[in-house]
């Protein structure tokens, strides 16, 4: 058998020595999880989920403890949503209260941090998934995130916002987790932020996301990274029967940022939506790795996935659809449209299909090219120069991603963050 | 009614009808793998030194290597070293002619439909017979001779031939390519070598037809095709294996060249032994074929119809390097009781202006698992490279499987690379409409699943196609469990 890990660094170890006086929840078990982290090790790029992004730069070098850093609003005003809006905030790892503003939720939501939450439930840390060595890592050492409980039949009216922020440059490690279920026909809209104010550091987050019979979460996930920081992050997620999720990912930004989820569609009718739009720039590798499970019948699910490669950026799309035997009448679909902008950029797609049912309707496209040459030859001839013909026709390939985001604000900050990475996107600023 | 499945279930009466063993003498080399065995085929066949030291060489990096283990088939480990690396028909001498083959195996042939006779000039096929290790007869030698075309078995090409196959052999699949490949190229024993001159249109098709015949052996054959400038040549190849317990292992390696304006097509129809219902015996077909553009606006073009092996793991592949050339794949599957496939292509764009297509179709009967597996790699300096791939797949029955695994990979902007894929079944609709038109049940299968497998059928020579056609209809027999 060939090697699929790669040995962490012995730092680990000290990494490990300096949070876990503050983790929460039972060390032994935490003791556990690390020893399981370590046995496994990081994946290489033999592993096949890891084919084409290397972990070998942080495998080799333990991050240092994460520290708080002192953050204002002021400078998270931008990646913050307005409204009707409940939020917590985490800083590095660290609730910040001074930030967060969970006063008055409406009855029947309950959202409390994980650490206070760990303390009474310790199978909180359970690992969903055992064999990933990221997920264990998380599991040895999850401080921050939030638990988040939508009681049964309630339509929560406030959007939560959880907003990770990466600040500083000294470049720490976080693992936040985040726990949300959302009860028998209850309903939840969520937006996921995650904030580099700084070049360096890394976020580990692992979420489990729970919807029950006939309830409802949306949830926006926003990714605004910048120089090195890293983001690995994977989303459990299953759906119960008649239940439905449907996700939006923008991410603009990241040295490295990777997104796994792992979707499991149990019931049936069991709705599942996933969309996407990734921008990486140079040095910026996004990397987005999808399983979805159809083990019910008659379920749909939905990915909806697109890249633009500036130059010197690397993109990796890689979607399954899994159909067990028993979900007959699927319906799955999953497109990947990439444009590239430039000559050295890169994209990887892989869009997957194993399907072991036969009354099933799957289908799957992926595309690359560049942008097309009638639709610049009809802006031109407008009298509209090359740069901003170019940036309106990325900004509308975009646009059928950003659009499905949930939030009003969510659209603009996704727009505004898309106009900013483009050359000539300043023309367009009328219309974030 | 009959319902589909009940239709196809009722489909049986035929089952592998190849499966018959012929006993002839043969001569073996002992079971096991070492520099000895490499040797000893190697003096066996007379080879000059340099092909002697070119397999030990494989064998020495073959022996750096570990079986593959990411492929969707389950393999398990093979004991390489209980295999017995050369099977030969005895002979006192080489044929003189066509009379002067042993009868038993001029009968096996007669009994596979392919007769070795002249005849075969109506068709318009000249054929290559490998029988285990070594190619017992070749057809048409003479004619194509006049031509300047060369194609005769590889032992041969060694022996008359040898500045070509030293120039060309490995220079698409080195010794070192893979795991297989090392082997095939430390113990290969025989296979086809096809040279077609400079401005020269092969004028009939060429064909090889493969036969295991001998127990616990495997097949190893190499075959190398050169098409030069602006030549054009097609190429057909066939194979069969008696039904036996264990499983066989065929891995055989296929390099093709295709200079400036040359062409080659290169068609498959693959009918080795597919093993019990259950799963026992059966060959495993773990082939590597790759195809080399090296020159400007050439062209290969693989076309494989699949439907035998107990477990099918290969991927013809086109290494696009001259300017606007140009890669085709097409590819029917059928897997049926515990067949297993894991079978694509790979195209590898480096030149500018290169152009790919691939069409693939897959069927999935029984408990079969079958997966299309593909990689378009475009590199930075293939300028307005094209690739559209298109990989369908029908599931007959629910207990079978099918999945595809496309890989796409581009570094230059200018590329335009499409996949699109669906998985269905035999719509119900489709057979009713059939029915209702008079049509038997399992004539509307064997139609529709013909339908769905035409963009590829169309593909095949005509040769083939009929036999093709007939397979895919008897492939499906005996299906659903």
């Amino acid at each position: 058998m060939p090697v699929r890990r790669i040995e962490p660094a012995a730092d680990y170890g000290r990494l490990f020595d300096e949070v876990k006086g503050r983790l929460a929840g039972d060390p032994r078990r935490r003791e556990a999880s690390f020893a399981r982290f370590r046995e496994l090790g990081f994946p290489n790029q033999r592993a096949e989920a890891w084919k084409y992004t290397s972990l070998k730069s942080l495998a080799e070098n333990a991050p240092p403890a994460p520290a708080p850093v002192e953050v204002t609003l002021a400078d998270l005003e931008p990646y913050l949503l307005t409204g009707d809006v409940k939020r917590l905030v985490f800083v590095n790892g660290f609730m910040a209260p001074e930030l967060s503003d969970i006063e008055g939720l409406p009855a029947g939501l309950t959202v409390a941090s994980f650490d206070e939450r760990v303390t009474h439930e310790g199978a909180l840390l359970a690992d969903a998934d055992a064999e990933r060595s990221l997920t264990a890592l998380n599991a040895a050492m999850a401080h921050g995130g939030a638990v988040v409980e939508v009681a049964d039949g309630t339509d929560v009216s406030p959007t939560l916002q959880l907003v990770f922020v990466q600040a500083g440059d000294a470049g720490g490690m976080a693992n936040p987790r985040n726990v949300v279920r959302v009860g028998a026909g209850a309903k939840l809209t969520m937006a996921e932020t995650w904030v580099a104010l700084g070049v360096a550091g890394v976020t580990n987050v692992v979420n489990d996301f729970d919807v029950a019979e006939a309830g409802e979460l949306t949830v926006d996930k926003l990714q605004f990274g910048r120089g090195r920081a890293t983001l690995i992050g994977r989303s459990a997620m299953r759906v119960a029967q008649e239940g439905r999720l449907a996700q939006t990912t923008v991410t603009a930004g990241g040295g490295l940022v990777r997104n796994e989820t792992f979707a499991r569609l149990e019931g049936p009718k069991a709705d599942l939506d996933l969309n996407g739009a990734y921008m990486p720039v140079k040095g910026e590798h996004v990397d987005t790795s999808i399983r979805i499970e159809h083990r019910a019948p008659d379920c749909p699910s939905n990915q909806f996935y697109k890249g633009i490669l500036a130059p010197g950026g690397h993109g990796v799309f890689a979607g399954k659809i899994f159909v067990d035997q028993v979900a007959q009448r699927t319906n799955a679909y999953q497109q990947n449209d990439n444009l590239m902008l430039a000559r050295d950029a890169e994209i990887d797609t892989k869009p997957e299909l194993e399907i072991y049912a036969d009354d099933v309707k799957c289908s799957h496209g992926a595309t690359v090219g560049e942008l097309d040459d009638v639709g610049l030859f009809y802006l031109r001839s407008r009298g509209i120069d090359k740069e901003t013909a170019q940036a309106i026709l990325t900004f509308a390939f975009a646009g059928e991603v950003i659009e499905r985001l949930a939030h009003e604000d969510s659209r603009h900050q996704a727009r505004r963050a898309l106009l900013a990475r483009l050359a000539g996107g300043e023309k367009l600023a009328e219309l974030v | 009614m009959a319902t589909a499945l009940e239709t196809v279930q009722e489909y049986t009466g035929h089952e592998y009808k190849y499966g018959f063993y012929t006993d002839i003498e043969a001569e073996y080399a002992p079971k096991g793998l070492n520099d000895e065995i490499i040797r000893f085929i190697s003096a066996k066949k007379s080879e000059p030194e340099w092909l002697t030291e070119w397999r030990l060489e494989a064998y020495r990096r073959f022996q750096d290597m570990e079986q593959p283990d990411w492929q969707k088939p389950n393999v398990g480990w093979i004991d390489l070293q209980d295999i017995s690396y050369y099977a030969a028909p005895k002979q006192d001498e080489a044929p003189q002619s066509l009379d002067d083959i042993d009868p038993e195996i001029r009968r096996t042939y007669e009994k596979l439909g392919i007769p070795i006779e002249e005849q075969k000039m109506l068709a318009g096929v000249a054929v290559d017979y490998v029988f285990d290790s070594v190619s017992v007869a070749t057809t048409f030698k003479e004619k194509l001779k006049e031509l300047g075309i060369i194609f005769c078995s590889i032992s041969e090409a060694v022996q008359e031939h040898p500045e070509l196959v030293r120039k060309y052999l490995g220079s698409v699949v080195p010794q070192g390519d893979n795991y297989f490949a090392a082997l095939n190229s430390a113990v290969f024993t025989d296979g086809s070598f096809v040279y077609v001159p400079k401005g020269v249109r092969c004028p009939m098709e060429l064909s090889t037809y493969f036969r295991i015949n001998a127990a616990g052996t495997g097949q190893f054959e190499r075959t190398l095709i050169v098409a030069d400038e602006g030549s054009y040549v097609s190429y057909l190849e066939g194979c069969t294996a008696p039904q036996r317990d264990e499983h066989q292992l065929h891995a055989a390696v296929v390099e093709l060249i295709a200079l400036d304006d040359a062409e080659i097509k290169y068609s498959t129809v693959q009918n080795w032994y597919p093993g019990g219902h259950d799963g026992q015996g059966g060959v495993y077909n773990f082939v590597t074929k790759r195809g080399l553009c090296r020159g400007k606006r050439s062209k290969i073009s693989w076309t494989q119809v699949e439907t035998g092996s107990a477990i099918t793991w290969k991927y013809p592949s086109c290494v696009l390097q001259g300017d606007d050339s140009m890669g085709e794949f097409y590819s029917v599957a059928v897997t049926n009781h515990a067949q297993q496939a894991d079978t694509g292509t790979k195209m590898i764009h480096i030149g500018k202006n290169t152009r790919s297509r691939i069409v693939s179709k897959g069927i999935s009967a029984g408990h079969a698992d079958q997966t299309y597996r593909g990689l378009v790699r475009v590199l930075k300096g293939a300028e307005n490279a094209r690739n559209h791939t298109q990989c369908d797949s029908m599931l007959i029955g629910d207990r079978c499987g099918a999945h595809t695994v496309p890989y796409i990979e581009t570094k230059n902007p200018t590329a335009k690379v499409e996949h699109e894929a669906t998985t269905s079944k035999i719509s119900d609709d489709q057979l009713f409409y059939c029915r209702a038109r008079g049509i038997s049940e399992e004539d509307a299968v064997a139609l529709v699943v013909n339908g769905f497998a035409r963009e590829v059928m169309d593909e095949l020579p005509m040769e083939f196609a009929v036999e093709a056609k007939k397979l895919l209809a008897i492939s499906l027999e005996g299906s659903v469990g």
